[in-house]
Formats: structure tokens, sequence, C-alpha cells
């Protein structure tokens, strides 16, 4: 039965201690001039787990049952997650990595919580106390009630020591890919610090598929979209108002010649469409395009009030078809696109960015490429709090 | 193809609706079981619909708003009646069927937006599945937030604090599970979609602290059952901060450059 009596006393204290370890944090904060802290690569992280994960059995065995009671106290939980998450709501109210961040916003670390010294004790006070209520229940294997408190906190013990501790070893560099050349010369998200890979990407074309551009009925004069059809299709009549408007021609790429649209697979080429537009008193055949790179299309006045255009066509999906060449000059094509990255020799190579200014004409494409040896220790942990949250999902509050 | 979007949405609100009217408003057991009798008819039908539609486009109706809407209305119903059968909370029935019909009706009356379509970084499997634990879970917690300032502002001396106590913590332990799933999808999503599973992004950590504010309050809950006002304060300030997740975020000058902004997701 769960000890009630004194309990104020013990949340007191349990904020207490809390508190003055949240303010000896911020002291060395200050101390160290907000310097964001770096976190060690391998095997420094690695021994820095192992040292999380045996001290508390080595405390049980040094100072016995006695510590683990007082560590993993209820008042001492609920203390370090209220200052934990006074500390997110902070990282959640100001922007975080913000390059215009003040000079005080710098020194204490408010652009930057997630790396700074009062954040990291917090962590490691509820990452102490969270490991020592796991060490008391681990004898315990022997009912729904405890397999699934241990998943669930167990889980995302794994998920906060391997996400914090594998950073050191988390690599992400943007690598700028194009036609006239194969690039091993990355440069990292984090620090713009050179990364030379020991492999080359060649851009081999950078496809962009895309909706066919909607039509917009815009009122001329105050340039305000009235209404819009996206899924319309050639010879098809459909109504705006009183007009009946028929698509004769439809072009993806197309150029000017002769105020006429005639295909083209020109960088630079428009979507466009020869449109049919008649009413009781009016009838006009004429060519509208929608805007690209830097052309700006053209809007057709109907009268004062309506007047017809193409919007930007929206892209439907961008990806990248690349050539991979490694060290000995032994080639690899592959896809990347946007929710399909590639994996090649420990790095996923995802679809980032390109030319905004030339769209579908970009004429490079940039690549981000990660690299996480700590995902799998990760992934075992979310699987963990995956299974240990359907089982509270069904079972619910369990006496 | 076979079916018309249009006289499958009709039927299936019709049977939804009578099923629901008999599943409240009957007198006896078997009128009631026939009302759920009639939900579960109209989401076999709506099944049978999902399922052609995915046969005739030769993929998965996953690629347009309107077709994401249509797998809410199916999960949103689907869970429905299973939490309803695990919980026996009959308001659960009438909730979920409210929001499901609620998809269902913008479907049917703005077909042109149907087939507005969805950007590159949502076409995933994941799109889904994300979004609708966190519709429920949103919908769970807002309960679970009605009955905490039920316990705050409405108890009168007789009232039992224990039941009303107990049918929020039900409430939040499911609430909390469908956010965990949420958080966890995300994560799982953003590492094939940006790379990393994790990079406080505005609307990543207000998820994480509607999170943690739950969190608290279900350790709260565990060992001082007898705090019902300041648990009752607690389960009011985590759904104020849920919504500051949910609406807020897109306001803040910090969230401008968030992946997270979509204007007409």
């Amino acid at each position: 039965m769960p000890q009630q009596h004194n309990n104020l006393k013990s949340f007191r204290e349990s904020f207490l201690i809390s508190l003055l370890i949240l303010l000896l944090g911020i002291g060395v904060e200050l101390f160290m001039h907000g310097k964001p802290i770096e976190i060690p690569a391998f095997p420094y992280n690695l021994m820095l787990i192992i040292l999380f994960l045996v001290y508390p059995f080595l405390a049980k065995l040094v100072f016995g049952k006695k510590i683990v009671e007082k560590l993993s106290s209820v008042p001492l939980t609920i203390a370090s997650i209220t200052i934990y998450t006074v500390l997110v709501i902070t990282m959640g109210s100001f922007m975080q990595d913000n390059p215009n961040a003040s000079q005080w916003e710098q020194m204490l670390g408010l652009s930057h919580i997630a790396r700074t010294w009062y954040f990291l004790f917090i962590s490691i006070l509820m990452m102490t106390v969270l490991g020592f209520t796991i060490v008391k229940r681990l004898h315990h294997l022997n009912s729904i009630r405890n397999i699934t408190f241990l998943l669930n906190h167990l889980g995302i013990w794994i998920v906060i020591a391997a996400a914090s501790l594998g950073s050191g070893d988390l690599q992400r560099v943007k690598l700028v890919v194009s036609a006239d050349g194969a690039n091993h010369l990355g440069l990292t998200t984090t620090h713009n610090a050179i990364v030379n890979f020991p492999f080359s990407i060649q851009l081999d074309s950078f496809l962009v598929k895309e909706y066919q551009p909607a039509i917009a009925f815009i009122n001329p004069m105050t340039k305000e979209i009235i209404d819009e059809i996206s899924d319309y299709e050639i010879n098809k009549p459909f109504q705006f108002n009183d007009w009946e408007i028929t698509i004769l021609k439809l072009y993806d790429k197309s150029e000017l010649h002769d105020s006429v649209y005639v295909p083209s697979s020109k960088i630079g080429s428009v979507h466009s469409m020869l449109v049919d537009i008649k009413n009781a008193s009016h009838h006009m055949t004429k060519w509208l395009a929608a805007p690209e790179m830097d052309k700006k299309g053209n809007l057709l006045s109907l009268n004062m009030r309506e007047g017809i255009a193409l919007l930007p066509a929206e892209i439907k999906q961008f990806q990248s078809k690349i050539t991979i060449f490694d060290s000995t000059n032994k080639s690899l094509q592959a896809l990347v696109s946007v929710n399909h990255p590639f994996h090649y020799e420990g790095w996923d190579i995802y679809q980032l960015d390109y030319n905004e200014k030339m769209g579908r004409w970009s004429t490079y494409s940039v690549l981000e490429l990660v690299h996480d040896p700590w995902l799998i220790p990760v992934y075992i942990g979310l699987f963990m709090l995956l299974i240990g949250s359907t089982l509270l999902l069904w079972f619910g509050k369990l006496k | 193809m076979i079916l018309e979007f249009s006289y499958i949405a009709m039927i299936t609100f019709v049977l939804w609706l009578i099923g629901l009217v008999f599943f409240y408003f009957s007198e006896t057991n078997r009128l009631q079981k026939i009302g759920f009798g009639l939900l579960v008819g109209g989401v076999a039908l709506f099944t049978v619909y999902i399922i052609q539609l995915w046969l005739f486009l030769h993929r998965a109706p996953l690629r347009t708003l309107g077709e994401t809407r249509l797998w809410y209305t199916f999960f949103l119903s689907i869970l429905g009646l299973v939490f309803y059968l695990r919980w026996k909370y009959k308001w659960l029935i009438g909730y979920s069927f409210f929001m499901a019909i609620l998809f269902l009706a913008i479907n049917y009356f703005s077909p042109e937006n149907f087939s507005k379509t969805l950007m590159p970084a949502l076409q995933s499997y994941w799109f889904v599945p994300h979004v609708i634990v966190y519709i429920l879970a949103y919908a769970v917690l807002a309960v679970s937030a009605i009955v905490g300032m039920k316990g705050l502002f409405f108890m009168r001396k007789k009232d039992s604090v224990e039941t009303v106590m107990l049918t929020a913590d039900n409430i939040v332990y499911m609430g909390f599970s469908l956010l965990t799933f949420g958080l966890l999808f995300g994560a799982l999503w953003a590492k094939e979609a940006w790379g990393h599973y994790w990079t406080w992004d505005p609307k990543e950590t207000w998820a994480f602290i509607t999170w943690l504010f739950y969190l608290i309050y279900i350790h709260l809950r565990l060992h001082y059952s007898k705090k019902s006002t300041l648990a009752f304060w607690i389960l009011t300030l985590a759904f104020v901060v849920l919504l500051i997740c949910w609406f807020g975020v897109n306001y803040l000058p910090s969230a401008q450059n968030s992946v997270h902004t979509y204007t007409n997701a």
C-alpha cells in the first residue's frame, strides 16, 4: 500500500532537491557562458551509458535497499518530471537554434535548451529516478501489470538514453549533386563542417511530377480568387457562372511561338492550355499559361468581375536518380524520393531540397545523408513502448 | 467505378443514424443490439467501398485529402465500436460516430475538394495512422477535461468523487496510450521523411509537453488518490496544453519554419 502520510513533507523535499539541481545547472550554464554541450562520440558515449546502466545496481549493493526507495519515490518522480516539463515548455516557447537570439538568450542557453547544463542535470535526475524505479520492479515479472510497467519504463529509459548519448555519433550531412560530375564533399547541418565521403554521388536526372495546374477564376480588379478547378479533362466542358468552358489543348511543357503555344522540352517550358469560352453574348478561344520560373503566366479578363488564369502547378513528387561511385569506381544506381530514402554503406540518403526558383527545371538536387549508429537501440526502446502502450490501452489501470 | 461514393455515403449515414437512435433511445436490450448491428452494417458497407476503390485505383487511396478523410471515417467508426466493446462507455459510440459522420459529410458536400492533392511529404503510409491516433486521443482527452471540470465546478457534496475519478482515470489511460502512439508513429515517420526521428520541432515539443502533463496526472493518481482537486486541475490544465499544441503552435513566432505548419491539411 503506497505511503500517504508525510506526503506533503516528501513532496516539498523532492521539489526542493529538484529545484536545487536545476539552480546548480543554471549556475554551471552561466559559468560556461551558455556554450552548448557537445555529447561525446564513441566510445565515450557508450562508456557513459554503461556507467548509467550500472550505477543503480552498484548503489543498491553499497547503500542497500533504502537508497533505491529514496531515489525511486513517487514525490521525486513527480517533482523531477514537473521541472523537466517546465524546461520543455521553455523550449517550446523560445525559438530553438535561433540565429538572431539575443545575448541573454544565448548566455542562459534559452535558444539551445536541449544542450544546456541545467537540462542535462534535470534529465540525469529524471533518468536516475526512472532507473531506480525499474531496478525495484525488475524482480516482479509475474503479472500483466508489471510487464506493462517494465515495457513502458524500460522502453522510455532506452529511448532517452540512446537518443541523447547517441547524438554524439549522429551525422547529418547535406550534399549538393548535379549532372556536372560526382560530388563527395558535403556540409554538416549543425556546424557546416566539411565531410569527405569515401564515395561520390552524381545526379543523373532530377524528376518532378506535378499535378495539372488548377484553373482559377479571379476578379481582375481585386485579384481575389473566386473559385478553382483541379480535376478538369480535355474536351469535357464545364460551367463557371454563365460561362461554358472547354479545354481544347493541354500541354505540360510548352513555349510561346507566334502567339501560339507549342510543345517544347526547353528549360523553362510552361504548362499551357487552349480554352474555348462562351456564354450567351461572347465566344472566344484563348491560350492560358501557368506561372513557371520567372514567367508570370497570364490572366484573361472576361469582364470587370471575372477573369480566368492558371495557377502554378503543385508538386506531386520530386526525386533524384543518382549514381553512386565507390572508391574503386564501381557504380550503383539509385532513386531517392521524399518518404523513400536509399540506404548505402551505413548512410541513409534523403531527398531534401532543390533549386526552388527553377522548380522542375532545377539542375541540382540537395540530398541529406544521415549516419545514426544508435538507431537500433532507439528503435528497440520505441518498440517496447509500442507494446507497453497497447497493453495500457487495452487493460487500462490495473490493480 | 461500380459503387458511387455519394450513394454509399448516403446509405452509410442512414444506417448509422438509425443505428445510433436505436442504440441510445430504445427501451429493450434487443432493439439496442439491433442498433449496434446497424452501426456494424454501415461500417461493413463502407469497408467494401474502400476495398473496391483501392482495386479500381490500382493503388492505396491515400493520395488526396478526400481519400485520407475516407480512412478517418473508417477508423473512427471501427475504433469507436472496439473501444465501446472494451470499456462499455455508451458515450464513446456517439462520440466516434459523430466524428466519422462529420468526415463523411465533408467528403459528400465538397466533391471538388475530394481530389485536393497531398504534398510529397504527406504521401506516406504513416499519414493516416499518425493522424487517426491523434484525432482519437484529442477526442478522448476532451472528455477527460469535461470530467475534470465537472469534478471542479459541478460536484455536489453527495456525489461520489471516487466514481468520477475512476472514469477520468480510464479515459486518461486510453487517451495517454493514444498520445504515445501518436508520438511514436510521428517519430518513425520522421525518420523516413526527414532523416531523424526527433528534432525538437515546435509541434513535436508541444506534443511532448502534452504527453508529459498526462504522465504527471497518471503518477499523481496512482499514489495520491485522495488529492482529487489537484488531479482535476491538472486534467483541465493538461487539456489547455493540448489545445496549445493543436492550434497555438501555428501562431508561435518560433514555429514559422516548422514542417508541421500545414495550411489546408
